[in-house]
C-alpha cells in the first residue's frame, strides 16, 4: 500500500538555512495494516503525515501509494489521488460550520468527479451511529459525534486509506475509546489506517506503532493490540454495512 | 469544469446560510448600480426637459421683435411701443430671405374674456395657423383655424388649457361662445397644457385668434409685435440675422448712429447653452455614478477578502477532501459573483423606481436611460467579478497544510 524509500523533508528558514524535518526514512505499510506513528512535537511525524496525505511532496526521495511514485506529482494531480485514495480525520474535525452532517459527509464526493450520492452519505452516517443526527449542523453535535461525522466523510469516496491525526487529541478519554473502537472496525473491515499521535494509550490501539525521533525512524514494532473494548460498545457502533 | 456544476448547490447553501455578509454583499453592489442609473436617469430628464423646452420655443426661429433696445445716452426707451414693423416690412423679409420654411406675424393684448357668467383679463395673441405647428404645440381637442379663417378675419379661438379651465370649468369649450372685449367669438380648439417654460412664462393662460381678425376686429393695429420665422436648418441663421438686420435698417431708414428699432432673437443661441449645461451635468454625473460603482465594487472586494480570511479552515479542509486549487477558486469566484449579480439586478430595480421618485419630485419628465443602465449593470458585473476574484485567487494560492492548521 504505502513505500517510502529514503524519503527527505527539509524546509528553508526565512533566512535560508535549511531545517530538516524528515532525514531519511524508509517504510512499507501492507494493505489492511493498522499503524500509528508516535513521536513528541518537533519529531516530524507531521510533515511525515503530510507526505503521506499528499498534502507535501519530499525533497527527495520516493512515495509509492498503491505501486504508483506519487512524490513527483503535481498540485493537481496529488488533489485527485487526495479525493480518490485517501481519507483525512483531523484532531480538530474540521467540519464546515453552518452545514448538516450529510452535507459534509457529501464534501469529498464532490471533487472525485463522479455524482454525488446522498443514500451513500446516509448509509455512511448509520455505520458510525449517526443515523438519527443526518440533518442537524455540526455546531449541535457533541464533539465525539463531529469526529464520528469527520470519520463518515473520510470513508464517502471509499478510500482504501485513511489517514489520522490525533483524532482523539480534542476528545476526553471515553469519548476517544470510542473513537477508536469504531477505527478497530472500520480497520477489521479491510481498510488501511495510519494513525499519528503523541499519546502511547492511543497508540496500543494499533497492530504497530512507528516511533519517530529527530526526523528518523527509532523504532518499528509490530505490540499486541489492546484488550478490545469492542463486546461492549458493539451494539451502539456497529452496523454491519 | 463541468464538475464544477456540482458545487452550486452548495455555494446557494452556503449564502443563503450566512445572510448577514450576503446581505451585506447584495446592498452593496445594489446600491452602487442604482446610484449610478438613477443619477443618470436624472440627468437625463433634466437634458429631456431643456430638450422639450427647445421645441417649444421651436427650433430654427427667428424672431424678429420691434423694440426699441436702447435709447440715446439719457433715454431708455426700451418697452416703448415701437409701430414701425408693418405688413410692407414682413412681405419684404419673406421675399428676401432665403430657407424659410414657414413663419407668422404675431400681435397680442390684454383684453376682457367672458364666458356665461364668468369674466377674466388675459393676454389674446393674434396669429397666423403655422405659429402653432412651429411652437409644436398640439391640440387637446378641437382644431385649429386655417388659412382661409385668417384671410376672411373670422371669429374663432383657440384657448390654452388654464383658459379653459377658468371660464368653462370640466365643460369642453369646442363650440361654446366667448367674448372678448365684446365681440363674439366661437372657441374652435383647446390647446394642451404645457407649463411653464424656459422663461418662467406660461402659455396656457392665453387666447388665440387669426392675425387679421386680431388687428382688425379686436385691437385695431396695423403694425405686429413680432415676426417669426422657421429657417430650415441652423447654418442658415447667421446669415438670416444680418440680412433681415440690414433690409430693416434699409426699410426703416435709419441713419447710420441710430439704434435699431427692431431685435432679431434666434433661439439657438438660448438653446445651446442652456444643453451645453445640461450636458455638462449628465457628464460629471456619470462620473460620480461610476466612482459609486468602483465604491460598491471596493465593498465586494472587503467582503470577499474577510470572507476567505475567515474561512481559510474550511480551504485547507476542502483541499485535503481533493479540492483543487482551481475548485476553491471557483467556489470562491461563484459565491461573490452570485452576490454581485443579485445585488446588480437589485439595483437596477431599485435605480427604476428611485428615478420614478425623484422625477415626480423635482418635476422632470422620467428617462430610463437603458443604454445607460446596461452599461452600468455590465461594469458592476465585471467590477465586482474583477474584485471578487482577487481574494478568490488568494483563496486557491494557500498553502493546504498551513490553512488546516489555521485557528
Amino acid at each position: 500500500m504505502i513505500e517510502l524509500e529514503h524519503v527527505v523533508k527539509t524546509y528553508q528558514r526565512e533566512d535560508g538555512t535549511p531545517v530538516p524535518a524528515l532525514r531519511d526514512i524508509t517504510c512499507r505499510i501492507g494493505a489492511g495494516e493498522f499503524v500509528t506513528i508516535r513521536g513528541s512535537s518537533g519529531s516530524g511525524k507531521s510533515s511525515l503525515l503530510n507526505i503521506l496525505g499528499c498534502l507535501d511532496t519530499p525533497t527527495s526521495g520516493a512515495y509509492r501509494l498503491g505501486g504508483e511514485d506519487v512524490s513527483r506529482y503535481t498540485d493537481q494531480e496529488r488533489s485527485a489521488v487526495r479525493a480518490r485514495r485517501i481519507g483525512f480525520v483531523f484532531q480538530a474535525f474540521n467540519l464546515l460550520p453552518r452545514t448538516t452532517a450529510v452535507e459534509n459527509v457529501e464534501v469529498p464526493a464532490l471533487y472525485s468527479g463522479g455524482d454525488v450520492d446522498r443514500g451513500k452519505a446516509l448509509a455512511l452516517l448509520k455505520r458510525v451511529g449517526l443515523a438519527e443526527r443526518s440533518n442537524h449542523f455540526v455546531t449541535e453535535l457533541s464533539g465525539g459525534e463531529q469526529q464520528r461525522v469527520a470519520i463518515a466523510r473520510a470513508l464517502m469516496n471509499s478510500p482504501p486509506l485513511l489517514l489520522a491525526d490525533e483524532p482523539t487529541g480534542n476528545l476526553d478519554s471515553a469519548v476517544g475509546d470510542s473513537i477508536m473502537e469504531l477505527l478497530t472496525d472500520l480497520n477489521r473491515e479491510g481498510l488501511t489506517i495510519v494513525l499519528v499521535t503523541h499519546d502511547e494509550r492511543v497508540a496500543s490501539y494499533a497492530a504497530r506503532e512507528l516511533l519517530i525521533r529527530d526526523g528518523v525512524l527509532a523504532s518499528d514494532r509490530a505490540q499486541p493490540r489492546r484488550p478490545s473494548l469492542h463486546a461492549a460498545t458493539e451494539g451502539a457502533a456497529h452496523v454491519v454495512g | 469544469m463541468d464538475h464544477w456544476r456540482r458545487l452550486l448547490p452548495g455555494i446557494g447553501r452556503q449564502l443563503w446560510r450566512y445572510k448577514l455578509r450576503s446581505g451585506l454583499a447584495i446592498v452593496c453592489a445594489a446600491l452602487g448600480v442604482a446610484g449610478a442609473t438613477t443619477a443618470v436617469n436624472y440627468a437625463s430628464g433634466g437634458r429631456e426637459q431643456v430638450l422639450t423646452q427647445i421645441r417649444r420655443l421651436g427650433s430654427n426661429v427667428l424672431t424678429i421683435s420691434a423694440e426699441q433696445s436702447r435709447g440715446v445716452a439719457d433715454r431708455a426707451r426700451t418697452g416703448a411701443i415701437v409701430t414701425t414693423l408693418v405688413p410692407a416690412d414682413y412681405a419684404a423679409i419673406l421675399r428676401e430671405t432665403a430657407g424659410v420654411v414657414r413663419s407668422s406675424a404675431r400681435v397680442s393684448g390684454s383684453l376682457r374674456l367672458k364666458a356665461g357668467y364668468l369674466s377674466k383679463v388675459a393676454p389674446v395673441v393674434g396669429v397666423e395657423p403655422a405659429w402653432f405647428g412651429m411652437k409644436s404645440w398640439e391640440l387637446a381637442e378641437g382644431s385649429l383655424y386655417t388659412g382661409e379663417d385668417e384671410k376672411r378675419s373670422a371669429r374663432l379661438a383657440v384657448i390654452g388649457a388654464t383658459v379653459a379651465r377658468d371660464l368653462y370649468g370640466d365643460d369642453s369649450p369646442v363650440g361654446e361662445r366667448l367674448f372678448i372685449n365684446r365681440v363674439p367669438f366661437d372657441v374652435v380648439g383647446v390647446l394642451r397644457e404645457r407649463g411653464a417654460g424656459l422663461d418662467g412664462s406660461t402659455e396656457d393662460g392665453q387666447v388665440y385668434v387669426p392675425l387679421n381678425t386680431a388687428m382688425r376686429r379686436l385691437l385695431n393695429v396695423d403694425y405686429y409685435g413680432a415676426i417669426l420665422l422657421e429657417l430650415d436648418g441652423p447654418p442658415r441663421m447667421p446669415a438670416a440675422t444680418r440680412d433681415i438686420t440690414a433690409l430693416l435698417r434699409e426699410r426703416h431708414r435709419m441713419t447710420e448712429h441710430r439704434p435699431d428699432d427692431f431685435r432679431v432673437l434666434s433661439q439657438t443661441d438660448l438653446i445651446s447653452a442652456q444643453l451645453a449645461s445640461a450636458d455638462r451635468l449628465s457628464f460629471l454625473v456619470r462620473w460620480i455614478g461610476r466612482s459609486g460603482l468602483a465604491v460598491a465594487g471596493l465593498g465586494i472586494l472587503a467582503i470577499a477578502w474577510i470572507t476567505v480570511r475567515d474561512r481559510t479552515r474550511e480551504i485547507g479542509t476542502r483541499r485535503a477532501l481533493g479540492a483543487t486549487a482551481p475548485d476553491i477558486f471557483f467556489q470562491f469566484a461563484a459565491e461573490a459573483g452570485l452576490l454581485a449579480v443579485i445585488g446588480a439586478l437589485a439595483g437596477l430595480a431599485i435605480g427604476v423606481v428611485a428615478s420614478r421618485i425623484l422625477a415626480t419630485q423635482a418635476g422632470l419628465p422620467l428617462v430610463v436611460d437603458a443604454g445607460n443602465a446596461a452599461v452600468a449593470l455590465g461594469l458592476a458585473i465585471a467590477l465586482n467579478l474583477t474584485f471578487a476574484s482577487w481574494p478568490a485567487v488568494r483563496a486557491a494560492r494557500m498553502d493546504p497544510i498551513r490553512a488546516l492548521r489555521h485557528e
